[in-house]
């Protein structure tokens, strides 16, 4: 209870975007995962109590040590296996995704494709260029050398969502730092404010209308931001929420959704699992 | 009178919107645009296209470049460097072995330079212990020199075109360390100190150079202001007919009333350290030497009682440097209060070699003045670290 009483944190809204709800009773929570010193690309949360650790280095696997204690925000975690990633030189910007299945996982890496499985942890990687799963917005994986992806119709993206209810259509995160919304046939149909990244949000508020994160670059810092579409217009869900740090990924991993930071005063990443708190 | 100072660049906010937009994913792309004539900004220019075998890092170790690794025997006389594989050349094609040596004994004719499979072998003739410190100095960069077509290098950027006073850097795509983020660079190195701040105020250029005596009117107007470690040493050199041993009483009384503290807290605004040796601690690793017994200096009656002409001195600066003449501005009133007047002479930037005391002495940022800098021991060179410009 105290670690949700010390994540459950909101602020007020700051730039809203258009149509904005008066009424946000939900709110953004950030559950602490793990954190490391080496540059987190992705995790995954296995079941019932591991972790997958996608970073610069390779993938590990962690098991949890125990349940959390008073006052512990991130759970202690067993290292079990690693594997390192293939040598070769990566981009600056380095972005890697994990594909979760049941029994078997995929490594997404720049002009890279793996194959993975457990026990022992194994990848078994080939350089070529696959689509990245994101939520179906057509693309043809991360450009060579860059940090982006392209659409068949040429619109570079940091990343995408599919509006998956109440509409149709696309929420992308473009390369000047902008979120717009598609229509379904990938045409601009509206800004909706700063953006650097979109990812879908599991929720269970509204009914189960699919909602949306995106996170930006401010003045006063990064911050995350819940979209949900209503009546085929994008509204904000609940209030912003600013980052301790600034975000270096978010992803969607097997119906989750996590969150990547920097502190770089502390020359630390941390990983969140990000969900949205209804009726508070 | 010494007096460290730093370099400084100015970037405009703007420089985001051309090279990073505002966004927090780093962002391809854009060309940078810089206005700099300090020497210092210019080596790290040249090493973005020509790469050495190892680097110094600010704290002054070595770390690996083009080098992965590097022992010495035989008391230091001859040592091995083994070279990083894969390495792609401007051209694009894969920098040899024998190529580096080449490039090696371009710039060191008594050196004996042997290449292998994936090393190249020095032997300097003589015991040379600090030799990898010398490897890490830009004037021992690997250039490629073909038969025909420019010159090439390994590094990050290739040069695409050198036009008088701008220099174009275009993005290795093929560089070791993965691509930059900006397509290209430019380098423009004949824009006066006024006109670099004007270019960056009409967005013209995206990081300039300025004066310490300028950063807190920049910082003022929203520019964002960084700055190197002190790496420029201000001296105040007497020349040879003054300087003799006569006249040490009223270099020491003169030497006495400069306040230093005065210069690096007002006139440079801060942004300097009052200098008490030639090299600072953290440069020479020794801690500063109390000057030797000598002259003591003069009392104000004694100044008084001078003759005019040994009370009345000419202090040269550079015309071309705003920061010298204001330093040289308060110390003819510290001596004014001592006795003494000086006339503040500006001159034009040749004056600086004047006495190779003088030159020598602008540590890590040295002007064009090479006969100057062969009084630099070696190793001192290579491990002056140069700014994060």
């Amino acid at each position: 209870m105290c670690v949700l009483l010390l994540l459950l944190f909101s602020a007020p809204a700051g730039t809203q975007v258009p149509g904005a709800v008066e009424e946000l009773p939900a709110a953004i929570v950030l559950k602490p995962l793990f954190a490391q010193r080496v540059q987190i690309l992705d995790v995954a949360v296995l079941t019932p109590r591991g972790l997958l650790v996608l970073d610069r280095a390779g993938v590990t696997r962690y098991e949890q040590e125990e349940d959390l204690s008073l006052g512990q925000a991130t759970p202690r975690w067993r290292r079990i296996e690693s594997v390192s990633l293939p040598a070769r030189v990566w981009p600056r910007d380095l972005r890697g995704h994990l594909v979760m299945d049941r029994v078997t996982f995929g490594v997404l890496l720049p002009g890279t494709d793996c194959a993975a499985q457990f026990n022992p942890l194994r990848l078994a990687c080939t350089e070529r260029r696959v689509p990245w799963p994101l939520s179906s917005l057509p693309n043809g994986g991360l450009e060579p050398e860059r940090n982006y992806f392209m659409t068949p119709e040429g619109m570079t993206v940091y990343g995408g969502s599919t509006i998956a209810s109440d509409g149709e259509g696309f929420i992308v995160a473009d390369r000047q730092g902008r979120l717009t919304q598609l229509d379904a046939n990938r045409r601009p149909v509206a800004d909706l404010g700063a953006g650097d990244d979109v990812v879908p949000l599991r929720s269970l508020c509204g009914a189960g209308r699919s909602q949306y994160l995106a996170a930006s670059h401010g003045r006063d810092g990064d911050v995350l931001r819940a979209l949900v579409v209503q009546g085929g217009r994008v509204v904000q869900a609940a209030p912003d929420f600013p980052l301790a740090g600034a975000f270096t990924a978010l992803s969607s991993v097997d119906g989750k959704t996590f969150v990547i930071t920097r502190l770089s005063g502390a020359d630390r990443y941390d990983a969140f699992q990000a969900d949205i708190s209804c009726g508070r | 009178m010494t007096r460290f100072k730093p370099i400084f660049l100015a970037a405009v906010s703007a420089l985001l919107a051309a090279v990073t937009v505002d966004a927090a994913r780093p962002h391809y792309g854009g060309t940078l645009r810089i206005e700099t004539t300090d020497a210092a900004v210019m080596r790290r220019v040249n090493a973005l296209a020509y790469e050495t075998l190892v680097a110094s890092d600010t704290a002054g170790a070595l770390r690996p470049l083009l080098a992965t690794a590097w022992q010495g025997d035989n008391g230091g006389r001859r040592w091995t460097f083994r070279l990083r594989r894969g390495v792609k050349l401007h051209d694009g094609s894969t920098l040899q072995p024998p190529q580096v040596a080449e490039a090696l004994r371009m710039a060191h004719v008594d050196w004996q330079i042997t290449s292998g499979d994936d090393t190249v072998a020095i032997d300097a003739g003589r015991d040379a212990p600090g030799l990898p410190f010398e490897l890490a100095d830009q004037g021992n960069a690997i250039v490629v020199r073909p038969a025909a077509g420019a010159l090439m290098g390994s590094g990050p950027f290739r040069v695409e075109r050198v036009d008088a006073g701008l220099i174009t850097l275009r993005a290795h795509e093929g560089y070791w360390d993965s691509r930059p983020f900006v397509d290209a660079i430019e380098v423009r190195t004949t824009r006066s100190p006024a006109d670099q701040l004007l270019d960056l105020e009409a967005a013209r250029a995206d990081m300039v150079g300025i004066q310490p005596t300028d950063v807190r009117r920049m910082e003022q107007r929203q520019f964002r202001i960084e700055a190197s470690r002190p790496v420029e040493l201000f001296v105040l050199a007497f020349e040879a007919h003054v300087a003799t041993a006569a006249s040490e009483s009223v270099r020491r009384t003169l030497s006495g009333a400069i306040d230093r503290g005065a210069i690096a807290r007002v006139v440079l605004q801060g942004r300097a350290e009052a200098a008490d040796t030639l090299l600072p601690q953290w440069l020479s690793g020794h801690a500063p030497i109390a000057p030797g017994r000598g002259a003591e200096p003069l009392a104000r009656s004694a100044v008084a009682a001078l003759p005019a002409d040994r009370r009345t001195l000419g202090l040269r600066v550079a015309a071309s440097d705003p920061a010298a003449q204001a330093i040289a501005q308060r110390i003819a009133v510290n001596a004014h209060d001592a006795g003494f007047t000086i006339t503040v002479q500006r001159q034009p930037a040749w004056v600086r070699a004047l006495t190779c005391a003088c030159c020598a002495s602008r540590c890590a940022a040295p002007r064009p003045v090479p006969h100057c800098r062969t009084s630099w021991p070696a190793s001192a060179r290579a491990r002056s670290p140069l700014p994060d410009a």
